[in-house]
């Protein structure tokens, strides 16, 4: 079920009625729970059990915390044992097969012979965001940020809850559970900003999205057929459509949750206006990024053990961030061009930065273009199907050169133009708070005209969101 | 809270969503005529390929059956030929229009597109009555039925949906089938993607072999529906049987209406000079219905020509269940016989309307 589909603007119609005609605050958390598993289910039912088995583990993780004092070995004990659990369940659905075929593959190569051990199972929409969740509820509880729920139904409905059940945003359990305390109020719903914000989320998924796809498709399952400034408008329009996808969808979670009183961080903020590739990470799926530097950096060490420490931790999280988007080594990859990048520019700001005056505006356009160019890189391996794949389209994209003579049937580069030039617009003159403070009348007009037009550039077919597989 | 309070809240959250929606109606059916009138003629599979064919050749055909999946797979244009010569009238060069599915609306406009190839050639026009209109959302919705719900045929499926012979609360689902595939077309729902963002691989379209003049023996190309047609058809003889007990049974829904709807297209091509004809095929799915309208129509207008071969007692011999490949549609011995028939009929007919009018025989 996705958010831009006929039968989801049926179930959310159904539950918001729900929530908001109950006033009791317990039985909205009953209805949302119990909302977000047939939301789940109709991906498939059998991953119910799944999810409900990550949700009993942070509930007894929880539980322990709160019956054993901080510092308890017990209760340290108890938090080992319950991310263990949920990273193995991830391990297991997510990378068995290939650390499996991996290590038959080293084998080989070593003279070895391994005989392939590979599972056959299928990967459960949403399992790295809502283990990730499970996580967060864990170590927060363990922390001390936020108090273990005695409610079952509490964790459950964290876990579950089903705006960002599938591809994010990652909440933190401390943002999120001292929400669900008190009965929403509908006077706190800003509507037409939530409305606003899903519009804004369903344009870019469906109608910018979903219409580039077919041509990045095609690019990137023949490059060599097309011609240089294709494959690089290729890969270009790649980047367009994974942030517009992903930002679509974080967009539409935020305002569905919104609509049903709850708050949700902000997950994308321009990434592609980004001047330096830190800058990009700050921008660019927030909520991991963060969830990244706090679970995982920062445990490591962070930048508190000397510059060589950091950059081992720096790239490290990257590597495993890489990991965490799927089981290949392209997503290695792309984590390693991506921590490579943060280093370098590490380097250049402690060796040069310092030492040349501050270029201003250009300095920022330059860097800009950079990261825009190295971030674009790192997308083809996250796109291609396979290592030479990526690396043949790399080169083209490093080189400009190519044998084929293809074209698409369309301008793609002034596609690309207008398409950048309406983000840096929309960017620089706020036309989500220009909509959103529009006279209620005016805002009906409007809204229903880009509703309209909007509806006509939805392409016809099924386009699953491309963060699904994460 | 007060009752004006009550009002005063609910006028403020209603109005703008009525305005909401009205803009969205406005806008979204604008842009979606617009969209239209630049959008070209889609692909529909068998349609396509054989209005191209006789585009190409209308100068050769003087004779056109038009209908549905009954008139593809019952009408052998050889045999056809063969039997209006054996009858007496000249040979003709019958071309068969028969599409899948064929509803009012389309048969409208298929036979636009046929008089505005056909002019100077064209004698004959046997029509069969179209079949009822959209049956799930699905066939109001798909790409052909899009295209065939342009505000321009509204008024044609209203009156196939009015006159077709059935109870009122089938009239009322295929209204609501109607409005749904109307307003899905009027929300113009990925027309401007189509428009702005082409296919960079386009499907290949529909090809068919036109060596047949547009007829196609059932079962000679096979398909998943195809296959599971046949199944049932050979694993449940009774349902034939069973079939074969409706004709002449009583019925509610008055065929009336449907015979006047009938007439007036049959006039309105008669009164461009053409020669024309109603066929009612065999069709043991629809005993209880169509020879009753073939029947109405002959009471009615007389002087028009009906071949009207759904009738068991009449035709026996088109009703043995060894002709038949389905429960609606003969295999290839079946046709054969039909179009033998068909052909020595309407020689025989239009033989009779020559003797007061001057396009029946060359």
């Amino acid at each position: 079920m996705l958010f831009v589909e006929p039968r989801f603007f049926l179930f959310f119609a159904v539950v918001f009625g729900l929530v908001w005609i109950l006033r009791n605050n317990l039985w909205r958390k009953r209805v949302l729970t119990l909302a977000s598993y047939v939301f789940y289910g109709a991906w498939d039912w059998r991953f119910l059990g799944l999810i409900l088995l990550i949700t009993v583990i942070s509930y007894l993780v929880g539980a322990a915390a709160s019956r054993y004092p901080a510092g308890d070995r017990t209760r340290k004990l108890a938090l080992t044992a319950g991310i263990v659990a949920s990273l193995a369940l991830l391990g297991v659905f997510k990378y068995f097969n290939f650390f499996a075929d991996s290590f038959v593959d080293f084998a080989g190569m070593m003279g070895f012979s391994a005989g392939s051990v590979t599972l056959n199972l299928v990967l459960p929409v949403g399992i790295s965001f809502y283990t990730f969740q499970a996580i967060s509820y864990m170590v927060d509880v363990h922390r001390g940020d936020i108090g273990a729920r005695r409610s079952f139904l509490d964790v459950a409905f964290y876990i579950a809850f089903f705006p960002q059940l599938v591809a994010g945003p990652i909440v933190r359990a401390s943002e999120f559970i001292p929400q669900m305390d008190t009965a929403r109020k509908w006077a706190d719903v800003s509507v037409r900003a939530c409305l606003t914000l899903f519009l804004i989320g369903f344009i870019k998924k469906a109608c910018i999205s979903d219409n580039i796809a077919q041509y990045v498709d095609v690019i990137f399952a023949d490059p060599s057929s097309f011609a240089a400034s294709q494959v690089v408008a290729g890969v270009l329009l790649y980047g367009i459509q994974i942030y517009c996808d992903f930002s679509g969808y974080s967009d539409m979670a935020i305002a569905c949750a919104g609509l049903l009183g709850y708050k949700f961080p902000a997950n994308f903020d321009s990434p592609y206006l980004s001047a330096n590739i830190q800058d990009f990470w700050r921008r660019w799926h927030i909520s991991l990024s963060s969830w990244l530097r706090d679970y995982l950096y920062i445990p490591l060490g962070g930048n508190r053990r000397g510059n060589g420490r950091r950059d081992v931790n720096l790239m490290t999280t990257m590597v495993l961030g890489g990991l965490w988007h799927g089981a290949s080594f392209n997503f290695v990859i792309w984590g390693f061009l991506h921590g490579i990048a943060l280093i370098v520019q590490r380097f250049w700001h402690q060796l040069v930065a310092r030492r040349v005056p501050a270029m201003g505006l250009l300095g920022g356009f330059i860097g800009g273009a950079v990261t825009f160019y190295w971030v674009n890189l790192a997308w083809i391996f996250f796109r291609a199907a396979d290592l030479g794949e990526a690396l043949s389209i790399s080169q083209t994209y490093l080189t400009w050169s190519s044998a084929g003579q293809n074209v698409l049937p369309i301008a793609v580069w002034p596609l690309l133009a207008c398409v950048g030039l309406a983000h840096w617009l929309s960017h620089r003159f706020g036309a989500q708070e220009m909509i959103e403070r529009l006279a209620p009348n005016r805002f009906a007009v409007t809204y229903g005209a880009i509703v309209a037009i909007a509806i006509a550039f939805v392409p016809l077919g099924y386009r699953p969101f491309i963060y699904f597989q994460f | 809270m007060s009752e004006r309070g009550i009002m005063s809240r609910l006028r403020v959250t209603l109005v703008p969503c009525v305005i909401g929606a009205a803009t969205f109606a406005l806008v979204a059916s604008g842009f979606s005529l617009a969209l239209r009138r630049a959008a070209p003629v889609p692909d529909m599979n068998v349609l396509s390929p054989k209005l191209a064919a006789y585009r190409d050749h209308a100068a050769d055909y003087d004779t056109v059956f038009i209908g549905t999946s009954r008139t593809f797979y019952h009408i052998v244009p050889d045999e056809v030929e063969t039997a209006m010569q054996a009858e007496g009238c000249q040979r003709p060069n019958v071309f068969n229009f028969g599409v899948f599915g064929l509803t009012g609306a389309e048969q409208d406009w298929l036979l636009d597109q046929v008089l505005a190839a056909g002019q100077g050639a064209l004698r004959t026009v046997v029509m069969e009555d179209p079949l009822p209109e959209a049956r799930s959302l699905d066939d109001a919705t798909n790409e052909r039925a899009r295209f065939f719900h342009a505000p321009s045929d509204y008024s044609a499926t209203l009156n196939s949906i009015s006159s077709f012979p059935e109870s009122a609360p089938k009239k009322v689902f295929r209204l609501g089938m109607f409005g749904a595939g109307a307003a899905y077309d009027l929300s113009g729902v990925g027309r401007a993607a189509e428009f702005f963002f082409p296919a960079p691989v386009k499907p290949a379209p529909y090809e068919m072999d036109m060596s047949s003049d547009g007829f196609e023996i059932l079962g000679s190309i096979s398909s998943p529906d195809i296959e599971a047609r046949r199944k049932d058809f050979v694993d449940h003889p009774e349902k034939y049987d069973e079939a074969l007990t409706r004709y002449g049974a009583a019925s509610d829904e008055a065929v009336e209406a449907r015979a006047v709807y009938l007439e007036t297209r049959l006039r309105r091509l008669q009164a461009q000079g053409l020669n024309v004809a109603l066929f009612v095929s065999p069709d043991p799915e629809e005993l209880d219905r169509t020879p009753r309208v073939g029947l109405e129509l002959a009471r009615i207008a007389p002087d028009l020509s009906v071949l009207n071969f759904n009738r068991p007692d009449v035709y026996p011999d088109l009703f043995g269940r060894n002709l038949w490949f389905d429960h609606s549609h003969y295999g290839e011995e079946g046709a054969r016989k039909l179009s033998r028939l068909a052909g020595a009929e309407l020689c025989r007919d239009l033989k009779q309307s020559d003797a007061g009018g001057q396009h029946a025989v060359r």
